[in-house]
């Protein structure tokens, strides 16, 4: 069964389409990562899931619902781990998880059970009682965790979850994370962090200005780019280079150029180098170094965009 | 329902978890109006040093000097022409009260001069000193009066009401009027508290929306709605229970009547506290920060209570301004209190009552509007 069914999902603000014409679906069960640069749209796409943004088109199905046909029904069966952390200062942990998943009905012993269970998960359990002022970042982040899986939520959306804390605390929510999903929940969770998306993701799908451009397992993703290579060739001047010349040479699929720099993908097996270069050579342009780079999936990325995932 | 309770729990927790949070919303407010209605009315006041100048060394000046010292009010010393600045320079006397010569001829007369008051203090420590002897000269005069100017008449009637009578005088120069003023300035005062804590209370919507738990609380089964609502409620219960601790603790150590009763007062503050939370959830609505909203908080309550007559009569201002200040719901407040003071009935104030509520009504459909149109759920995503 699709937990979540998307199509043509499309959000502007203002002119900026953040998330553009999408289509999209998740299977119950499964770690679905979404990949994406910053500003990508994996924020309002995950705002407009969690009911917290309207969508100016498309469809959106939850478990099979409908999100504009009440959305106070499918919020109780979802959990959101926000982007930034959001929790008060002025309470406990304890206090927080608590506060956070009363809100989703839950009262008396079941919640206070709840609530021990999920800072159990997270291993806050003997720091309960402390108020987050204490806590380093990546106790926040895990304490950002547990408010909101406390209510045992079906499907649990994380939205950077490790963004700025140490390796141990980043370990141990990517194994709370394949817990979860072991336990029962869907998992949709997003990074800028291909070896993350790796590590735990069943099926990512690679998301750039709103669009959803590659989907697949971490294998699927990669053989996009496997018989692909790159060739990042620095010139001395390239104000009169004419790239459209080189992209007719046979096995080059796409070249970029930034400033003088450019990144050519090309097809491994083809070899044609030496064309490349006489090329670059004929146009009176100097070459001041070459470099070759094989496909790692940080390049699917590039090859997808024209862009690197981090700034 | 029971999800606006549960969200109005936590805010409350919330709040009163800062135990500075106690002190500011409750005790504050509470100490500021008992100790000014303490301060103000004179029953509890210390002793005013005031210095007699008499030019006049008359029966009637010698007489209104022993009327001012049985007042209880005053400590008297007879200072002599020479001395009186130096005595109030040097803060011997709080002030100096000349009788200037002839007075007892001019009030025979029936024009009597200006009796002279200098200090420099200024306004507080003269006020009362100012209003008795209006009092009492305005007494004399009614004896003048009666006595359609014939000398001999005049006498005896003076005679009379100082001999036998004094103490009519006395009673009519009670302190009640003086208590009332400075009962209404004090609520005045309390009114302004109400406000600034009733918008403060409303602008930590969007201390949530800045730490982001409120995103949190959106993203579980609450609408938005169920969310203001319940700050409101939080407000509107603040505001109550500072008006009872305020009626209670004053009930208990002001034991002068304020003129005005307590169930009375009750109903129009509460009244007015909706106005408040009206008014402290369109600051929120269209403030973007806890800045503007503070700097908001600042530039209307203070100038609009000013307006109002919550720092002084609203009488000493211009006439345009004082109309002005009919569009404001402190100003109806305001002279609720004053017609209850003054004698009049609950249901005279009826009106002013319903106009607050009207107020009240007509900001947060503003507050609600403008909501819907920003569609303020989105804006801090
Ligand atoms: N409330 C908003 N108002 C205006 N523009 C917005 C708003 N929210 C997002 N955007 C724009 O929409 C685009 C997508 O933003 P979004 O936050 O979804 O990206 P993201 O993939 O989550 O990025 P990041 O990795 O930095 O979190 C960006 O261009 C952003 O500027
Ligand atoms: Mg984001």
């Amino acid at each position: 069964m699709n937990i979540v069914a998307i199509e043509g999902l499309t959000r502007k603000f203002g002119d900026i389409a953040a998330v553009d014409n999408m289509n999209l679906t998740i299977r119950e069960g499964e770690i679905y990562g979404l990949l994406g640069p910053n500003g990508a749209g994996k924020s309002t796409l995950i705002n407009i899931l969690s009911g917290l943004l309207k969508m100016n088109s498309g469809k959106v199905e939850l478990m099979g619902m409908d999100i504009r046909k009440g959305h106070n029904n499918l919020k109780k069966k979802i959990g959101v781990v926000p982007q930034d952390i959001a929790i008060y200062e002025d309470l406990t942990a304890r206090e927080n998880v608590n506060f956070f998943s009363g809100l989703y009905g839950c009262r008396g012993t079941e919640l206070k059970q709840n609530v021990i269970e999920a800072l159990a998960f997270v291993g806050l359990i003997e720091n309960a009682d402390k108020f987050p002022k204490a806590f380093s970042g990546g106790m926040k982040r895990r304490l950002n965790i547990a408010c909101a899986i406390a209510h045992k939520p079906e499907l649990i959306i994380m939205d950077e979850p490790t963004v700025g804390i140490d390796p141990q605390s980043r370990n141990h929510i990517l194994e709370s994370v394949k817990e979860l999903n072991r336990r029962g929940s869907t998992i949709i969770y997003t990074s800028h962090y291909m070896e993350e998306i790796e590590a735990v993701c069943d099926r990512a799908g690679i998301i750039d200005h709103g669009k959803l451009i590659a989907e697949g397992t971490g294998d699927e993703l990669k053989a996009i780019v496997s018989d692909k290579q790159f060739i990042i060739i620095g010139l001395e001047n390239a104000d009169g280079l004419d790239v459209s010349q080189l992209q007719e040479i046979d096995g080059i699929v796409n070249v970029l150029k930034d400033g003088n720099i450019i990144k050519i993908e090309n097809t491994k097996v083809i070899n044609n180098w030496d064309k490349i270069i006489r090329c670059i050579d004929m146009q009176g342009v100097r070459i001041s170094n070459i470099e070759s780079r094989t496909p790692t999936l940080e390049t699917v990325f590039l090859t997808l965009t024209g862009r690197t995932l981090r700034d | 329902m029971s999800k606006i309770l549960y969200l109005a729990c936590n805010n409350l927790r919330l709040i009163f978890r800062k135990k500075s949070n106690i002190i500011v919303y409750i005790i504050l407010p509470v100490v500021m109006i008992s100790a000014l209605m303490t301060i103000t009315s004179s029953n509890s006041a210390s002793a005013i040093f005031m210095g007699v100048v008499d030019r006049d060394h008359g029966r009637i000046s010698q007489d209104m000097i022993s009327f001012l010292e049985r007042t209880g009010k005053f400590e008297i010393t007879e200072l002599a022409e020479e001395s009186f600045e130096e005595a109030v320079s040097s803060g011997r006397v709080d002030f100096a009260f000349i009788i200037p010569q002839n007075f007892g001829q001019q009030i025979r007369k029936g024009r009597p001069e200006k009796l002279k008051i200098v200090s420099i203090k200024g306004g507080a420590a003269t006020v009362f000193i100012e209003e008795y002897a209006a009092m009492y000269t305005e007494n004399l005069l009614d004896i003048y009066s009666l006595s359609e100017g014939d000398a001999e008449i005049f006498n005896r009637l003076y005679s009379n009401q100082i001999n036998g009578k004094a103490k009519l005088i006395s009673s009519y120069v009670s302190d009640n009027e003086l208590n009332k003023e400075a009962a209404q300035m004090s609520w005045g005062l309390f009114i302004i508290l109400i406000m600034i804590s009733c918008s403060t209370t409303a602008t930590l919507v969007l201390k949530e929306k800045r730490e982001r738990t409120y995103y949190r609380i959106i993203s579980a089964p609450v609408s938005y709605r169920e969310y203001i609502m319940a700050n409101v409620l939080v407000n509107f219960l603040i505001s109550i229970v500072q008006i009872i601790s305020a009626l209670l603790i004053i009930g208990m150590i002001v034991t002068f009547d304020s003129g005005i009763a307590s169930w009375q007062i009750f109903i129009i503050l509460s009244s007015f506290s909706t106005a408040a939370v009206a008014v402290g959830m369109l600051i929120m609505v269209f403030s973007d920060s806890t800045s503007t909203a503070r700097m908001m908080i600042t530039l209307i309550i203070t100038p609009s209570c000013m307006l109002s007559g919550c720092f002084w009569p609203k009488t000493i201002m211009p006439k345009a301004l004082q109309y002005a200040a009919d569009f404001l719901p402190q100003s109806w407040v305001m002279d609720a209190i004053t017609t209850i003071q003054g004698g009049g009935t609950f249901s005279e104030v009826g009106l002013n009552i319903l106009i607050v509520l009207s107020f009240s009504t007509f900001f947060f459909l503003l507050a609600a509007n403008k909501l819907k149109k920003s569609n303020n759920a989105e804006n801090f995503i």
